[in-house]
């Protein structure tokens, strides 16, 4: 079957690239830790989820392309595509919040022996203060379980944020090419900067005082989070396929 | 068992590259589609294949309509100029993923004729000369084992020892077992005697469709000193002519049958190309 | 055998010519197996549909069979039967043509057979 086929394909040629990617990580943490031992300092690397995100919302962009073309040689529908790519997003993610697991497990154990600290992301924002750097927090064990499904869905949805944006610039004519990513980077900063400054200049930090409650609720707790989360993803999901059902095979000679 | 081709168009911007297209593809038969550059072959071959969209009209394949559909599409399979195999992938690996997608896709054979043409199965398909590129793709066409194989320009590129071992193995492979092969190209020559039907395509429509056999008893052509052959073809529909010194070819449409062929003159057969070189000029 | 594909004889008729030709002359003797439609296709870079056509004409008059699972033989007395084919053909085509030609230029029956005997001692 079809989808059968592009789902192996996509995960074989996804997998391959994320153990790469895994082996560099693992060399990272242990790195890091050579470093902390032979200083004899107080050193600590942490967040190692966010090289992971980056490389998830990357592998997303990148697959996008490649894959298409492949599917299109061998008589795939771009809807069967579509499919295997976002099974394919689930089973990385979830292969790679287990390789996380993997890290921070490892990284916590060199933080309890060593004098290293260090921290995923989860303990980061769930677990500890902004202030309390230097403190060693481990997380129990079934803390872990909680770190695997948050990190999932976190990588699921940069995947698929990944994809949407590769499909769009595909879609988009050269010119465009050049005015969304500007128009977007503008965007980002009236957003953030712009509309607070009038807000607390004008309208006395009314629509802040809305806002800020919301995303505290968001990062209050992981579970929040996630939720949040996996809307996007699904929202992220229906974009892309709106633009995939009528991509034409552009490129000609490669 | 057939692809129908039904009053499809295409349009990109504001130029109709393909106009309201009827056609059907049988099975087990070898097709000429022929046509001038920029013609519209290529469009429409991709059409077929779901590689673009056609903007009216639609493609069925033995029955099922073939836009968007994986059953439908299992059954064919488009050799053209694009490459779109993944850059670092080895042709060995190529081959072991497109018997994932084509079950029916016969390694042995593929690597026969690998060793056939001496195509190196551990190079990158990037790192292939034009000619390569065209020998592994071709070969992954004659494995691949679809009711339907289109080859966009099968030999572009390739010399001529290669075209000969080409035409050779699909005619073996036809021949032992039979498949609807359409072969779109400009060596007309070279690829008369292979086909059976003749279909050429001129700005966008089909302005021929009919057998190899029909299109050249159309018309014949005479050869001889100019003074003869002006004579012989005076009242009759020329095509067009050659001339050398005194010696003068003329390209006839109609047919001889029961006429005395005058002295000093010869007649032979129409020729593909020249009928289809003066059908398609403008 | 060389086809012609200039030729105003249609391929398929070429082929059934040359191999007709070749029994003719002994090169396929009776009973002995000729080359098959995929070897005459692939040889001459032909469609086989016009192989097998040309190859039908042989097996329609009886001049080779085919053997299940094994191939296309020459048929016994097929020899004979080709003669005789030709024979008629040779009739129709210079025969018949010899003699009205003969006809209008006022040669007799005597004369035509004096002519005969001439050209033979050539």
């Amino acid at each position: 079957m079809k989808l059968k086929s592009i789902y192996k394909y996509l995960v074989c040629q996804s997998g391959k690239s994320y153990l790469i990617f895994f082996g560099v990580i693992l060399a990272i943490v242990h790195i890091g830790l050579l470093i902390t031992v032979s200083l004899d300092s107080n050193g600590g690397i942490g967040g190692m989820e966010m090289a992971t995100l980056t490389y998830m919302l990357v592998s997303g962009v990148l697959i996008y392309r490649e894959s298409l073309m492949v599917s299109m040689q061998n008589g795939i529908s771009r809807k069967t595509f579509f499919i295997g790519s976002i099974l394919t997003f689930i089973t990385i993610s979830i292969i790679a919040s287990a390789g996380d697991v993997v890290i921070n497990l490892l990284g916590n154990t060199y933080e309890k022996n060593c004098n290293m600290v260090y921290d995923s992301m989860y303990e980061q924002f769930f677990m500890k203060g902004i202030y309390d750097e230097n403190v060693m927090v481990t997380p129990a064990l079934s803390e872990y379980f909680k770190i695997f499904l948050l990190d999932s869905v976190m990588y699921i949805t940069v995947s698929t944020i990944g994809l949407a944006v590769s499909v769009i610039y595909y879609r988009l004519s050269k010119a465009m090419k050049i005015i969304v990513p500007i128009a977007f980077i503008f965007i980002c900063q009236i957003l953030s900067v712009v509309i607070p400054y009038i807000d607390y200049n004008f309208f006395d930090s009314k629509i802040m005082n809305k806002v800020i409650p919301c995303m505290k609720w968001i990062v209050e707790s992981n579970y929040h989070l996630m939720a949040v989360i996996s809307c996007a993803a699904v929202l992220f999901i229906f974009i892309s396929y709106l633009f995939i059902r009528r991509v034409p095979l552009n490129d000609s000679k490669k | 068992m057939s692809i129908e081709i039904k009053d499809v168009s295409k349009d990109f911007k504001n130029v109709r590259a393909l106009n309201m297209i009827n056609l059907t593809f049988e099975e087990n038969k070898i097709y000429g589609l022929l046509g001038r550059n920029g013609a519209g072959k290529s469009t429409l071959l991709k059409i077929i294949s779901n590689r673009i969209f056609s903007t009216s009209g639609e493609v069925i394949v033995d029955g099922e309509i073939a836009r968007e559909n994986d059953k439908a599409l299992g059954k064919i399979y488009l050799m053209n100029e694009s490459n779109l195999y993944p850059p670092k992938m080895k042709i060995k690996n190529i081959f072991k993923w497109t018997k994932e997608f084509y079950p029916n896709f016969d390694t042995e054979y593929a690597l026969k004729l690998s060793r056939a043409f001496n195509l190196n199965v551990n190079k990158y398909p990037r790192a292939l000369s034009t000619g390569y590129t065209s020998i592994f793709k071709i070969i992954i066409a004659l494995s691949v084992n679809t009711p339907y194989v289109f080859l966009d320009e099968p030999v572009l590129g390739l010399d001529a020892n290669h075209r000969d071992i080409f035409y050779k193995f699909l005619i073996e492979k036809y021949a032992e077992k039979p498949f609807c092969c359409v072969i779109s190209t400009h060596l007309i020559e070279e690829v008369s005697s292979v086909i059976e039907d003749v279909i050429i395509v001129k700005n966008g429509e089909i302005i021929r469709n009919q057998t190899r056999d029909s299109i050249l008893r159309t018309g014949f052509t005479v050869s001889g000193s100019a003074a003869a052959v002006d004579e012989f073809i005076k009242g009759r529909n020329v095509i067009g002519t050659d001339s050398i010194g005194g010696l003068k070819t003329a390209y006839v449409i109609g047919s001889m049958s029961g006429e005395n062929i005058p002295d000093g003159i010869e007649i032979s057969a129409m020729d593909l190309q020249k009928l289809f070189v003066q059908l398609t000029n403008s | 055998m060389n086809l012609d594909f200039n030729s105003e004889k249609p391929i398929f008729v070429q082929i059934a010519d040359g191999l007709e030709d070749a029994i003719l002359t002994g090169a396929f003797e009776e009973g002995s197996q000729i080359p098959s439609i995929t070897e005459i296709s692939v040889t001459y870079k032909i469609n086989p549909a016009t192989a097998l056509k040309g190859i039908n004409i042989l097996t329609d008059g009886g001049i080779v069979y085919k053997k299940r699972g094994v191939g296309m033989f020459v048929a016994e007395g097929a020899k004979e039967k080709l003669m005789e084919k030709r024979r008629n053909v040779f009739y129709e085509n210079y025969v018949k043509e010899l003699l009205a030609e003969a006809k209008r230029l006022g040669v007799t029956k005597k004369e035509l057979i004096m002519m005969l005997e001439k050209g033979e001692s050539l």
